[in-house]
């Protein structure tokens, strides 16, 4: 027994007790370092005009003029769609505009958001747009390059891409490995959105839409406010007002007939414009917090509550309210979804974008009896424009269009797919 | 683990292995090419603690050497399954021997949700190297029956791919998919004991 101790046990035990001090565990972290390439606002915008088709690389928001499409690329710029032929889109055109999220058209004139700015270009020739007039820091809230008083567009630097370099580093330089956390690195949410539609006039925008036109004027909502531009010069938008909103978490804006129906996270808010300068709230519908697109046929709005990171609370559902009484919207009936999105209605066909079920399309004929008529579930859907019997739904792998002349036999048109870097 | 409470249990049972292989009668008389299966237990130390660890190593016994495949489940810092060819070779061909050991495989990762990233984050683990070299002492209970004690020098490698979602600056465009890559090289002293059969 003893000598089995000396011999075997004890060296074994004297060794693992005292040597792994000796031992040290190494992690090192390898990520890319980004350095911002500067160029000058002014050489920015020179730049902002249409140039050869690009593939598209991720899909954002959509409007519908007339035999074209413009499809938002967020941050990079607006894809201009030949769409003559549904059955075979053509990609005719690209404009770059940094810090592109929204965009609405009215006649020959493209209005778009360039970080703070909005931005204005004549699209009469879709292959040659050409900038108009830029209105600057017109929505603060996004406001990245306008430091200290300088708003000369020669002497404001604008960062128009990163030069990437690799980077190793031991992990104890950046934190506490030790105890687990070994990134310590922090990551903002981004989020963007896409558009839907609008009856008459220019054109058709989408139900996640933040620029919206209606007769003449241009609104657009931030987080917290309300703009509205007289268009009366459409090359010239000029600013009438700005309406500040008592909820923080505005999202959408949808027009009919002389209102607008806002979504946000916390409800929906319908404004008056018959004085379009200078929109008024008429009522307020309160609900769950969560992500909130609306539109309206007139009696009823329709307002999608979806879970999510950028919206938080975990309702996914499609309210269906009455506004017949506008200044008292009452909810109907509620009904349970995956995780809707954007929303269009044209008669009584109700289309949803439910996430990755992909597209809905309901019978809206009752609106306590909401039918399920047919389910596109091949793409994960976000945002749909029903118009003239033919559907535009974004997705998350492109641009579906649907024909429902007859709705019993939905059928794909064509698709406009994406391809990621 | 307290380093000392996990000392104390595990000389416990070598005690009680001791006692039985007193007991028996010795016998080294096993076959020169056979089946083998050996299987341990035991307890890792590095810079970052304690950890536990259980293997089983099934060969072919040839003489004094041993050739196996094994496979086990590893604590240390990321729960792992090490997956690695076994070779022994036993000192002296007696009842009681010292033997050297050696493995050489794949740490194949198998950790544990929700180790230290931030909500926003995913992230994805890749195998790596997995080694150990050590020696031991074996007593030689019944026929092939045998208890092991052994200590090394165990090696483990583990990458850690973390995606972060879309980051956009204040200052400049968003910037997709950031991804960092950890790749974490951990050096223990590894103490089993065992049993083969």
């Amino acid at each position: 027994m003893k000598n089995f101790l000396i011999t075997a046990l004890l060296p074994l035990c004297i060794i693992v007790l005292v040597f792994p001090g000796c031992l040290k565990d190494d992690c090192n972290r390898t990520y890319k370092l980004y350095y911002p390439v500067y160029k000058t606002l002014s050489e920015v915008r020179k730049n902002m005009k249409s140039g050869p088709s690009q593939i598209l690389q991720k899909t954002g928001k959509i409007f519908i003029d007339g035999k074209y499409v413009f499809i938002n690329e967020p941050d990079k710029g607006i894809h201009i769609i030949d769409n003559s032929h549904p059955s075979n889109p053509k990609n005719i055109s690209f404009i770059p505009i940094p810090g592109n999220a929204d965009l609405a058209v009215r006649g020959n004139y493209l209005y778009a958001d360039s970080y703070s700015d909005l931005a204005v270009f004549n699209i009469s020739n879709p292959l040659n747009v050409t900038t108009e007039n830029f209105i600057s820091n017109v929505f603060p809230e996004r406001n990245t390059y306008y430091l200290g008083n300088s708003s000369n567009p020669d002497s404001v630097n604008v960062v128009v891409s990163y030069i990437e370099k690799d980077t190793m580093v031991s992990c104890e330089t950046i934190g506490r490995w030790q105890n687990g956390c070994v990134t310590c690195s922090f990551y903002t949410a981004g989020f963007y959105t896409s558009n839907t539609s609008v009856p008459s006039t220019p054109g058709v925008g989408g139900s996640m839409a933040r620029f919206a036109i209606l007769n003449d004027y241009l609104y657009a909502v931030s987080t917290a406010d309300l703009y509205s531009f007289n268009l009366a010069d459409g090359r010239m938008p000029g600013q009438t007002a700005k309406t500040h909103f008592d909820n923080w978490n505005v999202e959408t804006i949808y027009p009919f007939k002389d209102k607008l129906f806002i979504g946000s996270n916390n409800g929906m808010f319908i404004y008056s414009v018959t004085d379009p300068s200078h929109p008024a709230q008429l009522s307020q519908f309160s609900h769950v917090r969560s992500c909130d697109p609306v539109i309206t046929d007139g009696d009823h709005a329709f307002v999608t509550l979806r879970s999510g990171t950028t919206c938080s609370g975990y309702a996914n559902q499609l309210d269906v309210l009455s506004i017949s009484n506008i200044i008292a919207p009452e909810l109907l009936k509620s009904y349970t979804l995956t995780n809707p999105h954007g929303l269009s209605k044209d008669g009584n066909t109700l289309f949803i974008c439910d996430g990755k079920d992909g597209l809905k399309v309901f019978d809206a004929a009752d609106v306590y009896n909401l039918k399920l008529l047919k389910q596109m579930g091949e793409m994960e859907a976000y945002d749909a424009i029903a118009f003239n019997n033919i559907v535009l739904v974004v997705a998350e792998d492109g641009l579906y269009q649907y024909d429902y002349t007859d709705i019993a036999n939905i059928r794909l048109l064509s698709k406009i797919g994406i391809n990621r870097k | 683990m307290n380093r000392i409470t996990a000392l104390v249990v595990f000389c416990c049972f070598m005690f009680s292995a001791h006692a039985q292989s007193l007991e028996s009668k010795q016998n080294i008389k096993a076959n020169l090419v056979a089946f083998q299966s050996v299987n341990l237990i035991g307890l890792i130390e590095g810079g970052n603690g304690s950890a536990f660890q259980l293997q089983s190593i099934n060969g072919v016994k040839i003489n004094t050497w041993f050739a196996g495949v094994g496979v086990g489940i590893d604590y240390y810092r990321y729960r792992t399954i090490p997956f690695f060819l076994d070779l022994r070779k036993d000192l002296q061909k007696k009842a009681r021997t010292a033997f050297l050991f050696g493995d050489i495989g794949s740490s194949l990762p198998w950790v544990k949700k929700d180790e230290n990233i931030y909500w926003m984050e995913t992230n994805d683990y890749k195998n790596g190297l997995f080694y150990e070299l050590g020696f031991g002492y074996k007593v030689i209970v019944h026929h092939r029956d045998a208890f092991l004690i052994s200590a090394g020098y165990s090696f483990k490698q583990l990458t850690e791919k973390r995606f972060g979602i879309t980051s956009c600056p204040l200052t400049g465009p968003c910037q997709e998919g950031l991804i960092d890559t950890y790749s974490y090289d951990l050096k223990r002293l590894s103490l089993k004991l065992g049993w083969s059969f």
